[in-house]
């Protein structure tokens, strides 16, 4: 199924409908549908913002059941991801909330009163980390690589080309690839079967925190490689310390718009002082069009 | 001979009517046990593996008799149409054999499955849960003199209405 006909049937109706029926052209391009309450629901398109026609304003019942559909009838099953303010979805797709923040002493209880909702739908393009797969060995060695883009731009597609090139020896040696999907984005897994190609030597430990889960593999499935999504906190980068030290090779993502927020935050400043990665891809969006950039960390400090 | 034939169809007739009442009796007890017992493997399945409700009632059907199996079918099904828990849920309740005081009971659950957290869940389907039996072992007493009644009923039923037709 097209990739943006699945994420759309998580929508209540009328607004599956109302989205099933945008232009087919429109459909290959969409990168999001965004929904907010009180306003007509619009497709993202590299150029901008479209209203779906045919629609009417967004309701907060409409809200509530997107995510009693998303969930699958289940919030116990997305609690955790619903505390961090999306859910991932069958295919990979996620869905961006927004509303009001429970508390409870300083944690995050739940989101009641959804007011706005994103829904991002995920694509496998194949062959997007082709170009720069090659430049990531030195000496046949895969180099320890931080994919850096602002959000949007495509991390999360080009790390999972990047595993399957990797995975199935389209760039270097085939290499046995463990991967932490937190969030369930990379393999899109579905009763237990990877909805993503990601290549034939890989293994996918879902749904659970990077930290725990790259222990879990380096002793459970002897990987050659780690790859993960998003560094978020400083447990991740312990747990990727301790895998850089079993002489694994390391595939992460990171939010930031150039190399110079690496030096900005404090979480990467730390990545960069302790000398984790060696490569660093950057993804720059110009008109719509994706331009690829790698850098040894020499050139960078 | 078609006289005796008569009789025959009469007394059996009423026999039957009785056979089937005590049936229904010993059906509802039935429905009542599977969906306490449905209850149960709900509350363990949550709290071990925290599973999603879909699989949760297509596991549901596998293991119940005929009207629980049509229950738990038909409400994943209204799922898979993008309906709302509580409006499928009371829905499929519509096709098991329970009075009125069951169904509310269960059509209760609608509000609190799949709404909150594994521990509100569970303690909601435990107390549901001990509800079911109470009932049910009160239904399976009266049902046990129920059912003789009915049974007596319509045997003599047919043995009065036949003397008096003769």
């Amino acid at each position: 199924m097209d990739s943006y006909r699945q994420a759309v049937t998580i929508l209540p109706e009328p607004l599956r409908a109302a989205a099933l029926g945008v232009e087919a052209a429109y459909m290959a391009r969409v990168e999001e549908v965004r929904l907010r309450i009180g306003r007509i629901p619009a497709l993202v398109l590299p150029e901008g913002e479209k209203d779906i026609p045919g629609t009417s304003a967004v309701t907060s019942e409409n809200l509530a059941r997107l995510v009693e559909i998303a969930s699958r009838w289940s919030l116990h099953t997305v609690l955790e991801q619903l505390r961090r303010g999306y859910l991932t979805v069958e295919g990979g797709h996620r869905l961006g909330l927004c509303g009001t923040v429970v508390m409870e002493g300083e944690q995050i209880q739940n989101l009641r009163n959804i007011s706005s909702a994103d829904l991002r739908v995920a694509r496998q393009l194949r062959g997007t980390a082709r170009p720069v797969a090659g430049q990531l060995w030195q000496d046949g060695q895969l180099q320890n690589t931080l994919i850096l883009a602002p959000p949007g731009a495509g991390k999360t597609t080009l790390l999972r080309d990047l595993i399957r090139c990797i995975s199935d020896g389209e760039a270097g040696s085939k290499r046995r690839v463990a991967v932490a999907d937190e969030r369930g984005e990379l393999a899109a897994i579905w009763r237990g079967q990877p909805q993503m190609e990601l290549g034939s030597c890989t293994d996918v430990l879902d749904g659970c925190p990077k930290a725990q889960a790259i222990p879990l593999l380096l002793r459970g499935m002897g990987p050659q490689v780690i790859a993960v999504d998003e560094i978020t906190v400083n447990e991740d980068i312990r747990a990727m310390e301790q895998a850089v030290g079993c002489g694994t090779a390391l595939l992460a993502t990171a939010h930031g718009s150039g190399p110079e927020d690496l030096r900005r935050r404090p979480l990467y400043r730390e990545v960069m002082d302790k000398g984790i990665f060696h490569k660093i891809i950057t993804i720059q969006v110009e008109q719509g069009r994706r331009k690829l950039r790698v850098m040894s960390m020499e050139e960078l400090i | 001979m078609i006289r005796l034939v008569g009789v025959g169809l009469l007394w059996g007739g009423c026999s039957l009517w009785g056979l089937q009442a005590a049936r229904t009796v010993r059906q509802r007890v039935r429905v009542l046990e599977d969906m306490g017992q449905a209850m149960e493997l709900l509350e363990r399945e949550l709290s071990l593996n925290r599973t999603a409700l879909p699989e949760l009632l297509e596991r549901l059907s596998h293991r119940n008799t005929q009207q629980g199996r049509v229950v738990f079918l038909l409400c994943r099904k209204q799922l898979e149409q993008g309906e709302s828990f509580s409006h499928a849920w009371e829905c499929a309740l519509k096709e098991a054999e329970l009075d009125r005081e069951e169904r509310t009971l269960l059509c209760g659950l609608s509000q609190v499955l799949g709404k909150y957290d594994v521990q509100g869940q569970t303690q909601a389907l435990s107390h549901l849960r001990q509800e079911l039996e109470r009932r049910c072992m009160r239904k399976r007493e009266e049902g046990r003199a129920l059912v003789r009644v009915y049974r007596m009923l319509g045997i003599t039923a047919g043995g009065f209405l036949t003397l008096t037709l003769l």
